[in-house]
């Protein structure tokens, strides 16, 4: 398709109204009456003058001069048009988020006008990247709009999310600093985009939209609580019926821009509790499913010898709600002896090492805690003074030292795990400190963790589910609602699962069967106040055009040359007449 | 009839009173007794002799010559006539058309020739020729009681000649207030104008914008008569091919009126109305000034 490198020329273009009138004012007839007609017969035939031969040709200049004119103005406008070169690179990056679902459907319109955009070009080679939280492409290269277009058909709107800063960056990568990279999404490029790679389409609808915001199923003494929030996402204060549970419903009004938040007191229950609102514009955010929390518990032995240290342990056990005192079959011992558990236990063991006095310093930090480890989260050490003995050697990987003296240590037994934990209880003041029962609450919790099955049972779209795995599976299957099965490998006694669907999604792991619920409450994609139809940027920058086009103003100039030769020709044999 | 109209017959009237409707060359016929014609009649007034043919009255036979000569001679005597005036006007539309005072110089003269008629004792009849001739009701009294006069007519002075021949006195003087524009052949038209017409005169009455052609450039012209539409250009060379036309028409109604014996006389609208110069008609030997 031709472009113009100075368009502001096409202003000449005002010449030809200008030249038509003329010829109108000019060849207007004027109405005269007359006695009779009786002496005007004839003056059809004569040649020269006073007949319609003038008016006949008149028609033909005209159109010969209108053309001259449209010609030079195009000609003057800088034409261009693009070479027959190699294909052009273009890579589109399609906005995966859920907002894409609206009920004007943006999907549908954008996939049309990619479709337009690819028949009307010349040759291309098209890469699809789905810009969700992980962008990705959505297949190999295409080269015919049909391919394109077909393979557009796997835009997949679920994302809660969609990255399109990294899959733009995906997009340069990928095609170089020669492609062309287009947007589809529905929300407007921010700022002024001017010519370049870039090009940013948006076909969003700015309407009002009512959103569950956030969800959550709690337990609550011998039943359960859940809170519902709703958003009214839109500029006018709105008024709602919450159905859930079935049969039951509230209504409420929310002002515009604002939350409500329903809290409900359910008996405890199996069963996944559903909460929905009304159709509005974008149907994803209207429905909530929640599932009953696990409430798993550990096993904790104690064999501790030091009374103030085992009192201290004995209150932790009995005070957490995911830890239980048992004295057999305890899946997490405490202890200060040097042996206790077979080597064949899957037990996890927590040894106090109390070395002799003789050996042992006091220290006051500064300690240095490996935070990314699980056993740190939340602790500080903060005027803990810890006595300890000054060996810098302990088996096992440091998670909190004091100089080269490593305080704590961990690492795997042959079915569990070992942490060793180096305190002269009697000299230290750890064990009065916030920080001990942190650290065997993070040692209880990260254990649970490692169990077999899920720790949470409802998550936010596109967050991670971790299910703990037993044995020797090598991975397990995950059956969404409304997507195909999937299989994740196992790694390291656990599987990450992407929550990448709303609704109920089953995990099949060997025998046996989880189920986890996800809900979109996203607040920045139930949005679509800023959405809007637009398209931002040009790929037709200075070196593009440079490179890419070539000018055919010559070409003009030759055909209005032409023209010119032929009206002079006309008007000489039509003996001057114009 | 036309307010316009109506004006043109006051002025008209007043007009005419300056003038006297001549005997033309021809010699007028009428109704025996008022003035003496040109021809042999019935008068006391002797005229000429002649010899005695079968058939003529043997009352006129002068028996004193033929007591003299032995041979019949008949006196002659000047025939008395009454003059008549018989007026045609013409009431097609191309005399009323757009920006030309036509219609109005028409009835004026009309008025004007009727009134120096009638100070020539002339008796006098007033014709319209529409899309049929028919006698203006009031037309031999004064133009002021004249009604009817419109100039509606759709077809040329010629075919409404044809379509209803009117029934004018035999031996009177006519004349005929036309612009001649329509498409005929003269003579033949003329001919029925003069049949048994003691003068004929054809007063042929322009407007300015029938003798100037319009202003160079394209024109729609529309037929006033026929709706007919014709888009020409005008430039000089279609000014002069109009004007020749125009020369033309003019020489071959003149050769027509010539064959017969009518006497045919141009005049413009617009300088007839503003001046009431009638000195064409009197070099014509039409009228006479009083």
């Amino acid at each position: 398709m031709p472009l113009l490198t100075l368009p502001i020329a096409m202003i000449a273009l005002a010449a030809l109204p200008a030249l038509a009138s003329i010829y109108w004012l000019r060849n207007r007839y004027r109405r005269q009456e007359v006695s009779s007609l009786l002496l005007w017969g004839g003056q059809r035939e004569a040649r020269e003058g006073g007949g319609r031969f003038s008016r006949l040709q008149t028609p033909l200049l005209l159109l010969l001069e209108l053309l001259a004119i449209l010609l030079l103005a195009v000609a003057a406008a800088g034409p261009r048009v693009q070479a027959l070169a190699e294909r052009q690179s273009i890579v589109v990056v399609l906005d995966g988020s859920y907002s894409m679902q609206a009920e004007h459907d943006p999907r549908g319109q954008a996939i049309e006008a990619l479709r337009k955009q690819l028949a009307s070009g010349g040759k291309y080679s098209a890469q699809l990247i789905l810009a969700d939280a992980n962008p990705h492409l959505l297949g190999p290269p295409t080269t015919r709009p049909d391919e394109t277009v077909e393979q557009a058909q796997g835009w997949d709107t679920h994302a809660g999310s969609a990255d399109l800063a990294g899959a733009i960056t995906m997009a340069y990568e990928l095609g170089g600093p020669r492609a062309k990279i287009l947007v589809l999404t529905d929300h407007p490029y921010p700022d002024e985009l001017g010519a370049g790679q870039l090009q940013w389409w948006s076909f969003g609808e700015a309407k009002p939209n009512l959103a569950i915001t956030s969800a959550v199923r709690n337990v609550a003494g011998e039943g359960e609580r859940v809170m519902v929030e709703v958003t009214n996402l839109g500029t006018a204060s709105a008024h709602t019926t919450l159905t859930f549970a079935g049969d039951q419903s509230r209504s409420f009004d929310i002002a515009a821009a604002a939350s409500h938040r329903l809290w409900l007191d359910l008996r405890a229950s199996d069963q996944p509790f559903v909460a929905q609102l009304p159709d509005d514009a974008l149907a994803i955010d209207n429905r909530a499913v929640l599932l009953p929390q696990p409430r798993p518990s550990l096993r904790v032995g104690v064999a501790i010898d030091d009374d103030a240290l085992q009192e201290s342990v004995v209150r932790f056990v009995e005070h957490a709600k995911n830890a239980t005192l048992v004295t057999d079959g305890e899946q997490l011992l405490i202890t200060d002896r040097p042996t206790g558990v077979p080597a064949s236990s899957a037990a996890w063991v927590l040894r106090v090492i109390s070395e002799p006095q003789a050996e042992v310093s006091a220290y006051i930090g500064p300690f240095v805690v490996d935070r990314s480890h699980p056993l740190t989260v939340g602790t500080s050490f903060d005027r803990v003074i810890w006595s300890a003995g000054s060996d810098d050697a302990l088996p096992g990987r440091p998670v909190v030292m004091v100089g080269n003296v490593p305080l704590v240590t961990e690492a795997p037994r042959a079915l569990g795990r070992e942490v060793r934990l180096r305190v002269r209880p009697d000299q230290s003041s750890l064990m009065q400190s916030p920080d001990f029962p942190i650290l065997l609450w993070n040692l209880v919790d990260w254990q649970l963790g490692t169990l077999p099955g899920l720790r949470k049972t409802n998550y936010r779209l596109d967050s991670t589910a971790r299910l703990g795995v037993a044995g020797t599976l090598e991975q397990v299957n995950v059956l969404p609602e409304d997507a195909a099965p999937r299989a994740v490998p196992v790694v390291s006694d656990g599987v990450q699962i992407t929550a990448d669907r709303v609704g109920l999604t089953q995990v099949q792991a060997g025998e046996r069967s989880y189920t986890f619920a996800v809900n979109t409450m996203s607040y920045e994609e139930s949005d679509l106040r800023a959405a809007g139809t637009s398209r931002a940027g040009s790929w037709l920058d200075e070196a593009t055009v440079r490179d890419e086009y070539r000018s055919i103003a010559w070409l003009l100039l030759l055909l209005t040359l032409v023209l010119l030769g032929l009206h002079t020709a006309l008007i000489s044999r039509s003996g001057g007449l114009s | 009839m036309d307010e316009d109209v109506r004006r043109g017959l006051s002025e008209g009237e007043v007009a005419g009173t300056r003038y006297r409707l001549t005997a033309m060359r021809q010699t007028p016929a009428g109704r025996v007794g008022m003035h003496l014609g040109h021809r042999v009649g019935n008068s006391i007034e002797f005229m000429d002799y002649r010899e005695y043919k079968p058939g003529d009255d043997l009352r006129r036979v002068d028996w004193s010559v033929y007591a003299r000569s032995d041979r019949l001679t008949v006196k002659l005597y000047r025939e008395e006539v009454s003059p008549h005036l018989d007026l045609l006007v013409d009431a097609s539309r191309s005399m009323a058309v757009t920006a030309s005072p036509k219609a109005r110089a028409s009835a004026a003269l009309a008025a004007a020739l009727s009134t120096a008629a009638g100070n020539a004792k002339f008796t006098h009849a007033l014709y319209q020729a529409g899309d049929r001739v028919t006698p203006v009701q009031g037309g031999a009294g004064r133009p002021g009681g004249w009604q009817g006069l419109d100039f509606a007519g759709r077809e040329g002075l010629d075919a409404a000649l044809r379509q209803s021949p009117p029934a004018w006195r035999r031996r009177g003087t006519r004349v005929v207030i036309s612009d001649l524009l329509f498409e005929t052949k003269p003579l033949p038209v003329v001919q029925q104008l003069g049949r048994d017409a003691a003068g004929l005169c054809i007063v042929q009455l322009l407007g300015q914008c029938d003798v100037t052609p319009p202003a160079r450039g394209n024109l729609r012209l529309v037929d006033s008569e026929t709706g007919q539409v014709r888009e020409i250009y005008i430039d000089a060379a279609a000014e002069k091919r109009y004007l020749q036309k125009l020369q033309n028409h003019h020489d071959a109604w003149y050769s027509a009126c010539r064959q017969v014996g009518a006497t045919l006389v141009q005049l413009i609208a617009e300088p007839l109305l503003a001046s009431w110069d009638l000195s064409p008609l009197v070099e014509a030997g039409v009228l006479q000034v009083k």
